[in-house]
């Protein structure tokens, strides 16, 4: 079994990567790629945490959590088509206003 | 801020950020496991969400499904009602029918 340690630290490489994918790219779907990192960094801790105590709490707060993500990318997708279609982009610099 | 710069102040966030986490990991040492418990079994993680975070579960359907229809009424076209994008996707299936369950549909409607 892998030391709690190391699962963090992957974990907090992780969330790095999100955030400098956040940071860098301006597309709308990268940007929802990289939260869904952060988010995977999140519940890869929950369950290394889980393991670490022993207590099998933060493995079914992980599949809440993995259910949100799903709904969350649902939303975002669709946002992301209605905005395609208004300013034939999905670049997030694109739409400067929120008047429809 | 053009995009070089935008890279490098990216790449220099978040390589801080992870040096801080690296450090706070490391000074938390020692890392005393504790015995295993119900985290490694299946029926423990499903006892814990059918039973203390019960109401957490249906909640979580609740929100899938409004979700879901969000999702559909947002991705929707311009100036569409519900009934028009139900009667555009029977016509979008038929597309994909075949000859004889298209021409079913269209006698139908």
């Amino acid at each position: 079994m892998i030391a709690t340690p190391y699962v963090a630290l992957l974990a907090a490489a992780l969330f790095c990567v999100g955030v400098l994918g956040l940071m860098v790219n301006r597309s709308a779907l990268r940007i929802l790629v990289s939260v869904e990192l952060i988010l995977n960094a999140a519940n890869i801790n929950f369950v290394a945490f889980a393991q670490h105590h022993g207590n099998g709490d933060g493995i079914t707060f992980t599949l809440f959590s993995i259910a949100l993500a799903a709904a969350e990318a649902a939303i975002g997708l669709a946002i992301m088509i209605h905005v395609y279609r208004h300013f034939h982009s999905v670049d997030v610099d694109k739409p400067a206003s929120l008047r429809w | 801020m053009n995009r070089m710069q935008q890279v490098l102040l990216g790449t220099a966030v978040a390589g801080i950020i992870f040096l801080l986490m690296a450090m706070s990991i490391q000074e938390a040492t020692p890392w005393n496991r504790a015995p295993i418990g119900n985290a490694e079994s299946v029926p423990g993680i499903t006892e814990g969400a059918f039973t203390t975070h019960l109401m957490a579960f249906e909640v979580l359907g609740v929100l899938l499904t409004a979700a879901m229809v969000g999702a559909l009424v947002i991705a929707r076209p311009f100036h569409q009602s519900v009934d028009d994008a139900v009667k555009a996707s029977h016509g979008h299936a038929a597309a994909f029918m075949a000859p004889e369950a298209s021409t079913m549909l269209e006698e139908e409607e």
